[in-house]
């Protein structure tokens, strides 16, 4: 079901305030693509344009080489926070977007079933969110994300609210399932060990209007592991996109002046 | 302590808490809850007694007649004695209540329905739901009996027109408290309005539809009696009104207790219905009260 995404000149304005500008990127298909940028760059509204939330001024969306007009099957969204809904038993938050596509209630549990023990949840089908840790609950979100089938998964800041350790832990993990299922993502993030750590290609974005400033080719093998985090190839791309980033922003400018 | 447990909880294989020990916590937690349950109301019920007792001794000196404050031993003996006629009398009642608080939901719930789905609609009602609550109910109830009768309507009318507020303002504020986060999701996952209203903001409004029902359900008999009071052929309030103008201070009495008993036994069930319309809510608490102890 992955698809290539590419995403040329896009624009986006709210009145008079320019949000997004020339913004231009892709993935091919499999590749996982991140988007770093300051906050308030304006990466949020770029995934705005894609799940249909924010209407670009101008711009081309194609998946898979054509271009995604009215499509609103193309992408699945993960939010920062989960949103998992507190009323419903997991099971029932992992099949919610299947739900919404029209799937019966029966037929959405047959096909998250042989997954839920491949995202570590096995045994807790019947728990509240409240009653999963915070790893857990980020494991559920993604599921209930890549089981709805899309051609695109996007994840914003998916563990930005974790503790350390447990991101890391997070990180490596998805490492593992997105090789054995090979989706493109999307993933925004404004963290830059965590972006070199995933990702085969990292856009830098300006502060507003957010603009592609560097492409980075990350070049390392996969699977990655903690081995990766010594390479001296890493820690130099990281070294580059700090300088970047920092370069950048706003605040730096008038240090500089 | 939530630091540490993070900690240990997630430094495992990705963090997979074992499912027996969640089970095993909310066992432990609901051990507990039982008997904070039977212990809870103690302190109210002490302090119940104290105030009795007092009222019991200053009745007993006799310093007042009977029939201006009798003590509360007579108001229970009387009551007692009278039991088929206040029974008799607080069926009507209830059935009031019952009926007149049942119009109330619906009404409630469809005024919240319509004031959610336009912004315009929102406008033009809530002005006016808000001055039906300014009117005062002393003088509207006897225009009601004088409109619709002795009959049943007036009293269903007074205790919905009591009642209903409370309901529709707890909805709208529910569905207005529903998780933006959640909102984008399902909007990204192709979710209409109609869906997204049944998915996450009508389950939201529940939580909060729950303290609006127990605010309209303590006025709901009070209403019925007010109504009664105004003009009825039986009920609570038409007794109390009866054994006023003969004297009969204690079966006055009497009757208020029932009243409260009435009230009381309702605002219970909503607890009850709560309890299975919102599990995951009572299992939540649980967790906050007992986590503390259970985890270890």
């Amino acid at each position: 079901m992955s698809s290539s995404i590419e995403i040329r000149d896009l624009h986006v304005s709210f009145g008079g305030l320019e949000v997004v500008r020339d913004l231009s990127l892709s993935a091919a298909e499999g590749e996982l693509v991140s988007i770093l940028g300051p906050s308030g760059s304006g990466k949020s509204t770029t995934f705005g344009v894609l799940t249909g939330a924010v209407r670009a001024t101008s711009g081309e969306v194609r998946v898979g080489g054509r271009p995604l007009g009215d499509r609103r099957d193309a992408f699945a969204f993960m939010p920062q926070k989960d949103a998992l809904l507190p009323w419903r038993r997991i099971v029932d938050n992992l099949t919610l977007g299947l739900e919404v596509q029209g799937a019966s209630k029966k037929a959405a549990r047959e096909k998250v079933k042989p997954l839920i023990g491949q995202f570590g949840l096995d045994g807790f089908e019947r728990a509240y969110p409240f009653q999963l840790s915070g790893g857990m609950r980020q494991r559920a979100a993604l599921l209930r994300t890549v089981v709805q089938d899309r051609d695109v998964l996007l994840l914003d800041e998916p563990f930005g609210a974790l503790d350390a350790l447990t991101r890391a832990d997070m990180q490596r993990w998805l490492e593992g399932m997105r090789r054995r299922f090979g989706w493109t993502i999307l993933l925004i993030t404004h963290d830059v060990r965590e972006a070199v750590f995933l990702s085969d290609r990292i856009h830098v974005l300006s502060p507003r209007p957010a603009t592609v400033v560097r492409t980075v080719e990350v070049d390392l093998p996969h699977p990655r592991t903690l081995d990766a985090i010594a390479d001296p190839e890493l820690a130099r791309i990281e070294a580059e996109l700090l300088a970047v980033l920092l370069n950048t922003t706003p605040e730096s400018h008038a240090h500089a002046s | 302590m939530d630091v540490h447990t993070n900690l240990t909880g997630e430094a495992g294989s990705g963090g997979a808490e074992d499912p027996a020990r969640v089970a095993r916590r909310a066992a432990a937690a609901r051990r507990g809850g039982v008997v904070r349950t039977l212990l809870r109301p103690l302190p109210s019920l002490a302090i119940a007694f104290v105030l009795l007792a007092a009222w019991q001794i200053y009745a007993d000196a006799g310093h007042v007649g009977d029939d201006v404050l009798p003590a509360p031993t007579r108001v229970v003996s009387e009551g007692w004695a009278n039991r088929t006629d206040l029974w008799d009398n607080a069926l009507p009642t209830l059935r009031a209540t019952l009926l007149g608080f049942g119009v109330s939901l619906v009404v409630g719930f469809l005024l919240s329905v319509v004031i959610d789905a336009s912004i315009h609609v929102r406008r033009a009602l809530l002005p006016l739901l808000v001055t039906t609550q300014t009117l005062p109910l002393i003088a509207i109830a006897p225009l009601v009996v004088i409109w619709f009768g002795f009959g049943l309507a007036p009293k269903v009318l007074l205790v919905a027109f009591v009642t209903f507020f409370p309901i529709t303002v707890s909805f709208v504020e529910g569905y207005a408290a529903a998780d933006r986060d959640a909102d984008t999701l399902l909007r990204a996952m192709g979710a209409g309005r109609w869906r997204i209203f049944r998915t996450l903001r009508l389950p939201t409004a529940l939580l909060f539809f729950f303290a609006g029902l127990r605010i309209a359900i303590t006025y709901a008999v009070v209403a019925a009696i007010f109504a009664e009071y105004a003009g009825a052929e039986e009920g609570l309030g038409i007794y109390m009104q009866n054994a006023k103008n003969s004297f009969r201070t204690d079966l006055v009495l009497a009757a208020v207790a029932v009243s409260a008993a009435l009230t009381l036994a309702l605002f219970a069930l909503t607890y009850l219905v709560e309890r299975f319309a919102l599990p995951w809510v009572r299992l939540q608490r649980q967790a906050a009260e007992g986590g503390g102890g259970g985890r270890r």
